[in-house]
């Protein structure tokens, strides 16, 4: 328990946590209205404007939030507007903004070690800055969440019978898009670009084995996840490891132990 | 004077650019009872989507409540009872039979409040109108696919519209349920004051129950009285029906066949 005396493991801990409930609470959306790879796409998108910021010398999450939200607006803006799929037009924007990062992180000179920190999450990294961002952003998001409730449940489950009984669809749709960009981002840190995206998806598919009422899927999504934040950041810690890659393990691990559970019990 | 609820002026619209409805022109009027009729693939759902403002025409002009459905605002839209086709929309989510009705009241209720106990009151209102109120603690997985679909209309109906827009609702419901689904509709016209409009390849039904029927294939479209449109040739030939039969149902319903209120005809 010493541990917990170093400032940067406290931090750590504050932050997996925030992270893990604001990913799993977006997961629930992001999982049942099947935006997993726009999910994907967003995250990518964000390490464009990393490397920009550090190019041009801003604030690195802030500059990879309005990135990933302008392009995640962009992706929203050409679904509606064009005939290309879906898939192919997140496929597109992805590779594009993963292009754009290189080549700025060409132009840097002074090239930077902390991209590998970007792509895989260093939640030893965080700072105190880092911590203010994620729990404003926690509470922001929980708070439209909390206000449109109701209308993101109807735009999830029926996207056409929300927009005929007067839901805004296309505002919720935009708002979602919003959450998950920002959300995405915001986490970053801690699990990493490449990895953001299991984060979104592991908790809420093991909450989906064991309810199905809509509020406590939620909820214990936001458990699971939070469990397999810290239990993978202390085992990150004791042995070692990368800490994004050993939480996403730990939960993949915890996915498969309540599926493997839930059929044996069902038997 | 009676008013008219929709009118379609030389409409056109498909997808992609691709028309697949043309020159579609007809009016509905309060009170009015329509049945669309056509082979699959001819348009009777493309039809019904520009009633609700969900496709616009690529010519044309549609006026519902004298107003584009497409800028309809929420309250607009409450006026509006909507039953799609396909009802086979994601079994997985996490929601009870109750919960998916009281969506139909989310656009009343308002973003940031929660549904109160005269809400409840009137799911379980709209439910015993169905014969789904023994099931509505039910995880909406767990119904059957006609039971299913009374949720559907369930929903369509809570909020008390002026305008219910069916589209087969009656597939696979079984026979006994049919027949009661059809009386029920007649009395909610009445007692609610409905206008209908219901697209069905039930032929022999729709003559029975509507004043107009309106005929969608591509490029042939046809609307007027039950009994002008379903002795027409094309119609029939493209009905599957047997024109005597055809003659039989209209001549039943205009001829000697008296209809009470406890007819069971369902007229
Ligand atoms: N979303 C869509 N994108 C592209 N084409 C579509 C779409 N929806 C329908 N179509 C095409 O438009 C035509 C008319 O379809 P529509 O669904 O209106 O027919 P329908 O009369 O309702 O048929 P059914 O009896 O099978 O329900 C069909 O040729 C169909 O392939
Ligand atoms: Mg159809």
């Amino acid at each position: 328990m010493e541990i917990l005396g170093y400032a940067f493991v406290r931090k750590a801990l504050i932050a997996g946590t925030l992270s893990g409930v604001l990913l799993a609470v977006i997961g629930v959306y992001v999982v049942l209205k099947k935006m997993s790879f726009i999910g994907d796409g967003i995250a990518h998108s964000a390490f464009g404007g990393i490397a920009l910021g550090l190019l041009i010398g801003v604030n690195t999450t802030l500059a990879a939030v309005v990135f990933a939200w302008v392009i995640a607006m962009l992706i929203g803006i050409s679904k509606k507007g064009t005939k290309t799929s879906e898939d192919a037009l997140i496929g597109i924007f992805f590779a594009f903004t993963m292009a754009l990062g290189v080549i700025f992180i060409g132009f840097n000179k002074s090239y930077n070690a902390d991209i590998f920190g970007y792509l895989f999450g260093d939640i030893l990294a965080v700072t105190d800055s880092d911590v203010w961002v994620l729990a404003g952003v926690t509470f922001a998001a929980l708070a439209v969440i909390w206000y449109y409730f109701k209308e993101l449940m109807f735009f999830t489950f029926d996207e056409e019978g929300a927009q005929v009984s007067g839901i805004d669809t296309n505002f919720i749709y935009f708002l979602l898009l919003t959450l998950i960009s920002v959300t995405v981002v915001v986490s970053i840190k801690i699990v990493g670009i490449i990895l953001a995206v299991a984060f979104l998806i592991i908790p809420v598919s093991c909450a989906l084995l064991l309810t199905r009422d809509f509020k406590k899927m939620m909820a214990l999504s936001a458990v699971i996840s939070v469990v397999s934040t810290l239990t993978g950041f202390a085992f990150s810690y004791i042995f070692n490891l990368a800490s994004g890659a050993t939480i996403v393990v730990t939960a993949t691990f915890i996915f498969a132990v309540i599926t493997v559970g839930v059929r044996v019990l069902r038997k | 004077m009676s008013e008219n609820i929709i009118s379609f002026e030389n409409v056109y619209a498909g997808y992609d650019g691709v028309d697949v409805v043309e020159d579609i022109s007809f009016t509905v009027e309060r009170g009015d009872y329509v049945g669309i009729i056509g082979p699959n693939g001819g348009g009777k759902t493309t039809v019904l989507k520009m009633m609700t403002g969900a496709l616009k025409p690529s010519k044309g002009r549609v006026l519902v409540f004298g107003r584009n459905p497409a800028v309809f605002s929420g309250n607009e839209r409450a006026k509006i009872g909507y039953v799609r086709q396909e009802r086979n929309i994601d079994t997985a989510f996490p929601v009870s039979v109750k919960d998916c009705v009281m969506m139909g009241l989310f656009t009343a209720i308002g973003p940031g409040r929660r549904p109160g106990k005269e809400h409840e009151a009137m799911v379980m209102d709209a439910l015993k109108k169905v014969d789904m109120d023994g099931e509505a603690a039910a995880h909406i997985n767990a119904l059957s696919g006609g039971q299913k679909q009374r949720v559907f209309i369930a929903r369509a109906l809570v909020h008390k519209p002026e305008l219910l827009i069916l589209d087969e609702p009656t597939t696979g419901v079984d026979a006994r349920r049919q027949r009661d689904f059809y009386s029920l509709l007649y009395r909610l016209k009445k007692e609610m004051n409905l206008t209908i409009i219901m697209v069905s390849h039930d032929v022999s039904m729709i003559s029975k129950q509507v004043n107009k029927v309106t005929y969608v294939n591509k490029g042939v479209h046809m609307h007027g009285s039950p009994e002008d449109v379903l002795s027409d040739e094309d119609t029939c030939e493209v009905c599957g029906m047997d024109r005597e039969v055809m003659f039989h149902e209209t001549r039943k319903k205009h001829g000697a066949h008296k209809h009470g209120d406890d007819c069971n005809c369902g007229k």
